[in-house]
């Protein structure tokens, strides 16, 4: 499809994605500004969230002083908060990569305006996600021994389990993804570089630019190396969250034995990851007043992706509790169509149900698309309902699994909640840091965007 | 360095060179000041050469011939309880004693020790145990101890010459030294009173023997010869029963069968508390306690009806009848091969009827004989607390010398003997831990542990056993009874092991030293046991007279625990943490209640409920145990306990505040409610319990049939083995390939081996908090399976520990190959390697690993460290583990074959599990040798693997339980499962 012909396909009600841009300066201007002037309350939501790192901290540091067991975990629910929260910040890590490589291969405009948002909010998840597989192990300093290395007792990884894989699967998407948004950065850091107000200020900015001189063969050098990494960020969306799911897939517990679950994950994580970008997109569109550059038609648009994957959820879990009927073992079955929907975790298993399949049903209108308070309540059910998927995966099939008499729940300590709440004071606190140092918008995609929407206009 | 000066110059030389010349010169030229900085240097550097503190060291080079640092050696000895001996062999690494096993030549052991005995080494290395002499709280001396009783120098003339005033207050005991000591008390002494207070003291069964014979004559029976068995609320294959470990074995004996067409002996049991008996019976008829007897005399009744002994017609219920009339016709069709056993809590007319059932069935002098009583002080004749109470009240006690026991705890409440103590004007205790019993005393002496002191003891069949210290008193002012009773019998200056021998003397003939030395090695001299004696029951009918009516209301019975005892284990983590055998309650006792009469009275488990029994009450949590007979509530003793013991203060309720000297074991009459806090809410209590969920779900775990079944269709198991189809390439196995066959048929529960593993290896204590939150360490834990009947379920015992799967699942899930296999057949656990994911835990179907979540073995107390065993790794934080199959025993097997060394008929190569079993159960061996136990039994036709359809391909292979309930021709077809 060109490009072309895909503007001219828009339905004529469809909102533009950029409005009122007079031109390129005042754009500049207006996307450089938070960065130059900052925001009013920033100083007081940095300090809330570095309360939460703070909290962060002094669980963390009091998991590794005293062990494991300062969480809830036991045996059989040997992994619990550690490893839901991992998964969930992962799949919320997955938007951005998909908005950034994927749309952008696809040539959706639309990503432009939100695109590095997305990217800052993968990096920052990950970040939060790689906390986790530290923090689960028993002896968390021999974490490298996951890795090949050339170790004197000349002992390798265990090739078939699925952890190493997962270790290399997680540094490759977080490197890539770094890449991915600093080569994207590079334009616009020049340009901050070029209005900064004060030397020091164009002295830093100009150090991370690298020499950006917008000529022509930077831009061409850019386009390639922009293009490639986009190319090789793609698949890596997909194989994260499917080796991520392989470390369920590959046990033969009840209720993580399933061929599904590699692109049930994927399609999870793009579901949450999305509605995380609603979740941050909609307050800042408010609070920079940027309803110009980010439009009802990008709230459409991921939207209609809520609905997609949402469908593709829904989809996975009639598929897999029918499966597990039809597939005839018995503790399969007990596990799906007993253990989790009437089991101890019941209240959580319907809860999950609520949020992931009925949320969705909403974006089916139009007005709900483009309405805010829909989006927002929409995407925190969403966000929450796969934390909760995540944990009805993990503890309720860890829970009751083949021996009965092996039978316990589990329940979390105030370290668990203490970690889950500091990793979102984290996130925040680098997601804050991210809208005041670094052009949150991408200015040159955007100025783009504008120039092409006007040669449109003026054929 | 104090003085700089004084000393000789290389050696002050090293902190202070430059003022060696007192302070420095005016005019410091350049040269000068280079060569004393030189120096200066040069010297400081010496300072280093610290010379070592002149103390010989000297190398082991003169040890004992049977000392091989490295390599355990193991001595006979004997452990006490409830009076009679068990003989035991332990494991001494370098002079510490580290395991208990069961003396295989030793009548009451037969190689297999119990659980108490099992947590006896623990408890010498209790750092909690009393040190000291205590006089009111401060120390004191024994000097000063034997001067305030008048026994040392200034001697003064107490208790007027002849004792008046002096009382004793012992344990019931059978041992001969102890004994003498006593009678040369009394020779001494006259008036001295000796009164006998203890858990063993049922008189109920010398009683019944009173009311049969005439006398207290001791009852003996021969499991191992008796084809039907028939228990009046015995727990005899339980813990607690004296002699159980033999009668244990003896009836396993007749139980094992090895294929479809053996033969297997038929347990009837009638009983109020589910039990480890009951949960092998082939008909268990669940009575209140008190309604035993019906059971009793209804068997009476239907012998009598075939014309054996006339009884007077009984009304007793339809089921209590059938019950009885079947195990009447088994009685009458094996006559002379069938035993009928009362219980210690029944009172003394069933012990009189059981007599009388023996007698009628041709059993008596076959499989159930008597004896002269081989304990004393347990007799009806023999003043109890009752009398020791009415004594201090009377004012007739001014010095009451206590030997161990407890009483101020375990003595009935109405008795009050904690507040009597404190009124007699001289009290001495001698126990173990400064308790309850020492807080009411004036003087405290602290008891020496059986590891490490001398004394004699008899098994309940008379056997005469030795009591051989394995190491030093840890502590020096430690005592024995018999080192307090001594000076009284005018033999204080002697020592334990001189009175001893002295006292033995008289026995052997002339070679003393030869039968000596013998009986130190074996522990016990062979061929004296107590004689049988002839007799005949006289049928009275009074006896029946004697049928009190029972009290309506709630029935109370208060069992000894099966972890705890008497509360005398309290302060031992390892039996707090033991999961009892059928409530599968750590950490607590409750009131337990059978479903309908919690539904009756509103309660569930977990709420506090408060028990009223005449005027006292106590407040104990409920929990609900299908089984459990209908308006009885079972209240374990050993709880509650108020002494210094920090792991036993605060546990559990007190059962003995509710307890009458009149009837101690159950009573009538009482009631039970539901506490509520000030809002109307029930109250509370969380109780850790290991074992939530009590059926199997219909899934191929833990699988049973009848023996009628099991012979219309022996391959009923069929399904659950066989190779399963797998995409991994089978494992290169070499050399021994090591298994285990556990036959659930002979598995009682008793939980013998969850405390022998976790003795051997090292597994640690986690405390309730950490229980309740699903964190217990044990490598082995028996699963108890309840079966369809919701009130009164059959049940199934697994064990259930590592099943060393061929094609393990742990294995493939681990990251870094921690967990391997290794050739001979073993899934082996790399602590060194393991990071401490937790994949394998979570992928093992059988959730056998353990998870060291904190450091559970850093903060030791010194004594306690000297009882790890040194073969075994102490686990770190942070790792995993699980069952090795003691691999530290078969290494060394192997090691010892290579050398030479090996005796596999003395040692044969057990895991501990095993070595331990009463019943002999679990087997372990090689598969390399096909004509081994092992590899027979996972050839019979029930041999099954657990969740075979998973294609685990486990080595351990369970034989389905079989039971052997009397045929019924419309019975359908089954599968066991």
């Amino acid at each position: 499809m060109s490009e072309a012909s895909a503007a001219r396909a828009l339905p004529d009600a469809a909102p533009p994605v950029l409005r009122g841009a007079s031109d390129d300066r005042a754009l500049t201007d207006q996307l450089l500004r938070p960065v130059f002037e900052g925001a009013p309350g920033w100083r007081v939501l940095l300090a809330l969230s570095g309360a939460g790192v703070l909290l962060l901290l002094v669980a963390t540091t009091y998991t590794v002083a005293v062990g494991i067991g300062a969480w809830g975990n036991n045996i059989p629910a040997a992994w619990a908060f550690g490893i839901i929260n991992f998964v969930w910040w992962i799949g919320i890590g997955h938007a951005g990569t998909f908005i950034s490589a994927f749309l952008l291969l696809l040539q959706q405009r639309w990503r432009a305006s939100v695109n590095r948002v997305a990217e800052a909010m993968t990096l920052f998840a990950v970040i939060n996600a790689g906390l986790f597989p530290l923090l689960h192990l028993g002896r968390p300093w021999f974490f490298y021994w996951l890795a090949p290395y050339p170790a004197t007792m000349q002992v390798w990884p265990q090739f078939r389990s699925a952890l190493p894989w997962d270790m290399v699967a997680v540094l490759t998407y977080f490197t890539v993804s770094l890449l991915f948004w600093y080569v994207g950065l590079l334009p616009d850091l020049a340009a901050a570089r070029d209005r900064a107000p004060t030397p020091r200020k164009r002295r830093a900015y100009g150090v991370f630019a690298l020499g950006w001189k917008g000529s022509g063969r930077d831009w061409s050098h850019y386009r390639v190396a922009y293009g490639l990494l986009a190319g090789l960020a793609t698949p890596l969306v997909i194989s994260v969250h499917s080796i991520v799911s392989m470390d369920f897939a590959i046990a033969q517990l009840p209720g993580w034995h399933s061929t599904i679950f590699p692109p049930y994950f994927v399609a999870g994580a793009i579901y949450s990851g999305f509605a995380m970008v609603l979740l941050l997109v909609i307050p800042l569109r408010a609070w920079f007043r940027l309803h110009d550059v980010i439009t009802e038609r990008h709230l459409d648009a991921m939207a209609k992706v809520l609905l997609v994957t949402g469908w593709i959820m829904l989809y996975s879990y009639v598929v897999e509790a029918f499966l597990a009927w039809y597939g005839g073992n018995a503790f399969e079955r007990y596990t799906l169509l007993v253990g989790l929907p009437l089991g101890p975790y019941a209240v959580l298993y319907w809860a999950m149900i609520a949020c992931n399949c009925l949320t969705p049903q909403l974006f089916w209108f139009r007005r709900m698309r483009r309405s805010i308070p829909a989006l927002l309540l929409g995407s925190l059910l969403i966000v929450t309902g796969m934390w909760l998927e995540r944990f009805v995966i993990i503890v309720g099939s860890l829970s009751r699994d083949f021996l009965p008499s092996s039978w316990h729940v589990y329940a979390p300590t105030w370290v668990d909640l203490s970690i889950l709440a500091g990793t979102l004071g984290l996130f925040a606190f680098l997601f804050l840091l991210f809208i005041r140092f670094v052009p949150f918008v991408p200015v040159s995609e955007v100025k783009e965007l504008r120039h092409e929407l006007a040669r449109e206009g003026s054929r | 360095m104090s003085d700089p000066r004084a000393g000789d110059r290389e050696e002050d030389d090293r902190q202070t060179p430059p003022e060696r010349d007192g302070t420095a010169p005016a005019g410091v030229s350049r040269r000068v000041f280079l060569k004393v900085l030189g120096a200066g240097v040069a010297l400081g550097g010496t300072g280093a050469c610290t010379r070592p503190p002149r103390e010989k060291i000297l190398p082991y080079a003169d040890r004992p011939p049977e000392v091989t640092p490295g390599i355990p050696v193991y001595y006979a000895t004997s452990m006490v309880l409830g009076g009679y001996a068990t003989g035991l062999l332990v494991e001494s690494h370098t002079g510490r004693p580290t395991k208990v096993e069961g003396n295989p030549g030793h009548p009451a052991s037969l190689g297999a020790a119990g659980v108490y005995e099992q947590a006896s080494p623990l408890q010498l290395y209790d750092p909690e145990r009393g040190k000291g002499i205590l006089y009111r709280g401060q120390p004191a001396t024994w000097d000063s101890l034997q001067a305030a009783l008048g026994l040392a120098p200034p001697y003064r003339t107490r208790w007027g010459g002849r004792g008046e005033g002096l009382a004793f207050l012992l344990e019931p005991t059978a041992s001969p030294q102890l004994l003498a000591l006593l009678a040369r008390v009394r020779d001494r002494l006259p008036a001295a009173r000796v009164f006998f207070h203890g858990p063993a003291r049922d008189d109920s069964a010398p009683q019944g023997a009173v009311l049969a014979f005439g006398r207290p004559l001791h009852p003996r029976y021969d499991l191992s010869r008796a084809a039907v068995v028939v228990s009046l609320d015995a727990d005899f294959l339980g813990g607690e029963m004296p002699y159980g470990l033999r009668y244990a074995r003896d009836f396993a004996e007749r139980r094992r069968i090895a294929g479809p067409d053996g033969a297997m002996n038929r347990l009837y049991v009638a009983e109020c508390v589910p039990s480890p008996t009951g949960a092998l019976a082939d008909h268990r008829l669940r009575l209140r306690a008190g309604e035993v007897r019906q059971a009793a005399s209804a068997l009476l009744a239907a012998l009598a009806a075939g014309g054996e002994v006339r009884v007077p017609g009984l009304a007793a219920p339809p089921e209590v009848r059938a019950w009885a009339g079947a195990a009447a016709r088994d009685l009458a069709l094996h006559r002379g091969a069938g035993v009928v056993i009362a219980g210690g809590r029944q009172p003394p007319e069933v012990h009189a009827l059981a007599h009388l059932l023996n007698e009628a069935t041709g059993n008596a002098g076959r499989t159930a004989w008597l004896t002269e009583p081989v304990l004393a002080g347990a007799g009806p004749g023999d003043p109890g607390p009752t009398e020791l109470a009415d004594a201090i009240r009377g004012g007739a006690v001014r010095t009451l010398v206590v030997l161990e026991g407890n009483p101020a705890y375990a003595a009935p409440a109405d008795l009050d003997l904690a507040r009597l103590l404190r009124r007699v004007p001289q009290t001495v205790y001698l126990g173990l831990y400064a308790d309850e019993t020492a807080a009411a005393c004036e003087w405290y002496v602290p008891a020496q542990h059986y590891l490490e002191s001398w004394d004699d003891a008899r098994a309940c069949d008379g056997t005469l056993s030795l009591v051989q210290p394995l190491i030093r008193p840890l502590y020096p002012d430690t005592r024995t009874p018999a080192d307090l009773l001594a000076p009284f019998a005018g033999l204080g200056g002697s020592t334990q092991h001189d009175r001893l021998r002295d006292e033995w003397r008289t026995r052997g003939g002339g070679d003393f030293e030869g039968f000596w030395d013998g009986a130190l090695g074996r522990g016990f001299v062979p061929g004296t046991e107590a004689p049988p004696v002839a007799a005949a029951p006289r049928w009275d009918p009074a006896l029946l007279a004697l049928w009190g009516r029972e009290r309506p209301g709630i029935e109370l019975v208060f069992p000894l625990d099966p972890s705890v005892y008497d509360g005398r284990f309290a302060n031992l983590g390892w039996l707090q943490e033991l999961p009892d055998p059928l409530s599968k309650l750590t950490w607590d006792n409750a009131a337990l209640l059978s479903p309908r009469t919690a539904r009756r009275l509103g309660v569930e488990t977990g709420d506090v409920v408060e028990l009223r029994l005449e005027d006292r009450s106590l407040r104990a949590p409920a929990l609900v145990l299908p089984g459990q007979a209908d308006d009885s509530v079972a209240l374990n003793r050993g709880y509650g306990r108020e002494g210094t013991e920090s792991l036993a203060r605060g546990v559990g309720a007190n059962a003995n505040l509710l307890r009458n000297a009149a009837a101690p074991c159950f009573a009538g009459g009482a009631s039970l409610e539901r506490v509520l806090d000030g809002k109307g809410k029930p109250v509370r209590h969380a109780l850790a319990v290991t074992q939530a969920h009590g059926t199997q779900e219909g899934r191929p775990v833990a699988l049973h049939a009848t023996l009628e079944e099991y012979r219309r269709d022996p391959e009923f198991a069929r399904r659950e083995r066989g190779r399963a189809l797998s995409l991994y390439r089978p494992f290169d196995y070499r050399g021994e390939q090591w298994a285990m066959s556990i036959d659930l048929s002979l598995c009682t529960g008793c939980s013998a081996c969850v405390v022998a593993c976790q003795a051997e290896n090292n597994v640690p204590v986690v405390g309730k908090e950490e229980v309740r939150r699903g964190r217990e360490m044990h490598w082995l834990r028996i699963d108890r399976y309840f079966s369809d009947d919701a009130e009164d379920p059959g049940v199934v015992m697994q064990p259930m520990l590592c099943q060393h799967c061929e094609k393990a699942p742990c294995e493939y899930v681990c990251p870094v190959n921690a967990t391997t296999h290794s050739p001979d057949g073993l899934n082996e656990m790399t602590y060194n390697r393991c990071v401490g994911t937790r994949f394998c835990s979570n992928n093992c179907p059988y959730k056998v690993r353990r998870f060291n979540w904190f450091a559970y073995n850093a903060e030791k107390p010194e004594t306690e460290r000297m009882l790890m065993n040194p073969d075994v790794t102490v686990r770190a934080r942070g790792v995993m583990e699980k069952c090795t199959y003691c691999v530290q025993r078969i290494r060394r097997h192997q090691i010892d074959e290579q050398t030479g060394r090996a005796d596999p008929v003395a040692h044969p190569l057990q895991t501990a599990c095993q070595q331990t079993c009463p019943t002999r159960a679990i087997v372990f061996g090689s598969l390399g040798d096909s004509a081994s136990e092992v590899a027979r039994m996972r050839r019979e036709p029930r041999a099954y693997a657990a969740l075979h359809e998973l294609g685990t391909e486990p080595r351990t292979r369970y034989l389905a339980k079989i039971t052997n309930p009397v045929p019924t021709s419309t019975s359908a077809p089954e599968t066991g499962e």
